[in-house]
């Protein structure tokens, strides 16, 4: 499979699983590519990959990505 | 797996994501990957660490969430496929055929891509059939749906729906009809890929 690959900050190669937008920002998903245990959740601001603010961001975007992206239907 | 290995991922996962000094260009590269169906088994298992990791702090306010969770945990399987692998797999099967094809180019809507490639683009892509058409109604607009339907020779979704024989006792286009035949049939070219994979691998 072609998939989309992007470098972090401390060198990392990730893959990106997936994107949305959410309360008008837009998130990304990120796999190690190298650790498949290694998860990572980025946002996108002025085409910078940044930390999110809090573990409150980081539970409602993942609760957000997982009842409308991973429902079946 | 375990809760507490569940655990380890969510924190790991936290701690990589929280801190506005984490930054770095977003810049894509394409490369080539053997994507293992156990990755994306990985991944689901990665969600469901996220559901245990927040039932501690979130309860009512979540209720969709914990049902949701609780709908993974008994989740039945299709040829042994689970519906999130399927799930999983019928979408990155998309978005790698598009992007074999240099289709990459969508905005965001929410969780939904809107492609802004016409009914003759996509006709195009002579990979492209039916196979792929409900991972374009779960993961893309309206309007990428119906351009991709078209390229199909359907003239909407509801034609394609009638056409092939998914439609309710009193005749109606029925979704839930088509998402049983479409989980059965998804789980078939898994398995296939699988096999071709394992075959590859001796």
């Amino acid at each position: 499979m072609k998939m989309a690959f992007v470098k972090l900050e401390d060198n990392r190669d990730c893959i990106i699983l997936d994107e949305f937008t959410y309360e008008k920002n837009k998130y990304v998903i990120l796999v190690n590519s190298l650790d498949k245990d290694d998860f990572i959740v980025r946002k996108v601001i002025n085409e910078e990959l940044i930390g999110l603010d809090n573990e409150e961001e980081f539970k409602k975007v993942f609760m957000y990505y997982y009842n409308s992206r991973m429902k079946a239907k | 797996m375990e809760q507490k290995d569940l655990q380890k991922i969510y924190d790991r996962a936290l701690e990589n994501s929280v801190g506005n000094n984490k930054k770095c260009p977003f810049k894509k590269v394409f490369k080539t990957v053997v994507m293992k169906i156990a990755l994306l088994t990985l991944l689901i298992t990665f969600l469901a660490s996220c559901m245990v990791g927040c039932f501690g702090n979130y309860k009512e306010e979540d209720i969709n969430f914990t049902q949701s969770g609780e709908a993974f945990e008994n989740d039945g399987k299709t040829n042994g496929f689970s519906t999130y692998q399927i799930s999983t797999y019928q979408n990155l099967r998309l978005y790698d055929l598009l992007e074999a094809y240099d289709f990459t180019d969508f905005t965001l809507d929410g969780t939904k891509r809107d492609y802004h490639y016409t009914e003759e683009q996509y006709s195009q892509i002579q990979e492209l059939d039916e196979t792929y058409l409900y991972a374009f109604y779960t993961q893309t607009t309206p309007a990428t749906l119906t351009a991709v339907c078209k390229s199909l020779g359907y003239d909407n979704l509801e034609s394609f729906l009638l056409d092939n024989g998914y439609v309710d006792k009193e005749g109606k286009p029925s979704i839930s009809i088509w998402y049983q035949h479409n989980k059965v049939e998804m789980s078939k070219i898994m398995k296939k890929a699988q096999e071709d994979l394992n075959q590859g691998a001796r």
